[in-house]
């Protein structure tokens, strides 16, 4: 009876630990991915000038292809958000199932003037 | 109790308390460290004092005394905080940047992401900050970014702009 209580319990936080560790580990890795997605949108000198400073004709051209390998096959959103103009550029693959993590950054839009902007990058994943 | 039926009831007690113990020690590896948001803060600061003091803003203006004076369309708000500090430190008569302070502080809080409060500060190097936009009471577990300009005339110390940014309090 002692036994089997004993080793039920030890049999459970076995499974409580991995569990929880692997929850641990691929939400880390949703959380690199968000990050490196961010980095490539921001980065990208096809529509920034600067980094985080995007060229608004320039983002018009960009397509969600471009930034498929930061998100390396997962489900994956980014949007830019002008907020003087209130222009958005969303670019998005995938069905957005699973858990997620979310990149933001503060950045600038150049169009007419100089607008402050919001870029938010999302992954999904199981 | 027989004495074999007392050595099986301690050694049962033993079993118990080992794999009690070992239990302890899965579940505490299984324990995961909280990701620690002090990088985020360190980053975001920077990043958002970038994009304010780059971003360029139409009809910004201050009003000296009676008189309303405008600066010119496309003045970066970088420039028109530094003008902001120079003004309420230098100037003679009441000096009243309000609308225009209202719009920054507009901006920085649309820039944050959810979760953070921050706010711009100005002031002259070594002395009390004179702007704080918006006038919020910051958390003691802030993240800052500055940076120091020439003074306006060449004299004098020069000024000192930043953006403080920290976790919202959970509500």
């Amino acid at each position: 009876m002692v036994a089997v209580l004993g080793f039920s319990m030890f049999f459970g936080s076995l499974t409580e630990a991995y569990l929880r560790r692997e929850a641990a580990n691929r939400a880390r890795v949703l959380e690199e991915m968000a990050s490196s997605l961010l980095a490539a949108v921001i980065d990208d000198p096809r529509w920034t000038v600067e980094r985080a400073v995007f060229v608004a004709w320039k983002l018009a051209n960009a397509t969600s292809s471009n930034f498929s390998f930061a998100a390396n096959g997962h489900p994956f959103q980014v949007v830019v958000l002008d907020l003087a103009e209130r222009r958005t550029w969303m670019f998005e693959v995938g069905e957005p199932v699973g858990d997620h993590r979310v990149a933001s950054a503060p950045a600038n839009v150049i169009a007419r003037s100089v607008d402050p902007a919001r870029v938010t990058a999302t992954v999904w994943g199981r | 109790m027989s004495h074999d039926g007392f050595e099986s009831f301690v050694d049962a007690i033993f079993l118990l308390i080992v794999l009690f113990a070992a239990s302890g020690v899965m579940l505490t590896r299984g324990l995961v460290s909280e990701h620690d948001p002090r990088s985020d803060g360190v980053a975001l600061a920077g990043n958002l004092r970038l994009a304010l003091f780059r971003t360029t803003l139409d009809g910004l203006g201050y009003r000296q005394g009676a008189t309303d004076i405008e600066v010119r369309n496309g003045t970066t708000v970088e420039t028109f905080l530094r003008l902001e500090v120079h003004l309420l430190r230098n100037a003679s008569g009441d000096v009243d940047f309000g609308p225009a302070n209202v719009r920054i502080g507009r901006i920085v809080a649309r820039l944050l992401p959810s979760g953070w409060s921050g706010s711009v500060f100005g002031g002259l190097v070594g002395e009390p900050v004179v702007v704080q936009l918006p006038a919020i009471t910051p958390s003691p577990d802030q993240f800052e970014s500055r940076w120091a300009y020439a003074p306006v005339h060449g004299v004098g110390p020069g000024t000192e702009l930043g953006v403080l940014v920290w976790l919202s309090p959970r509500r």
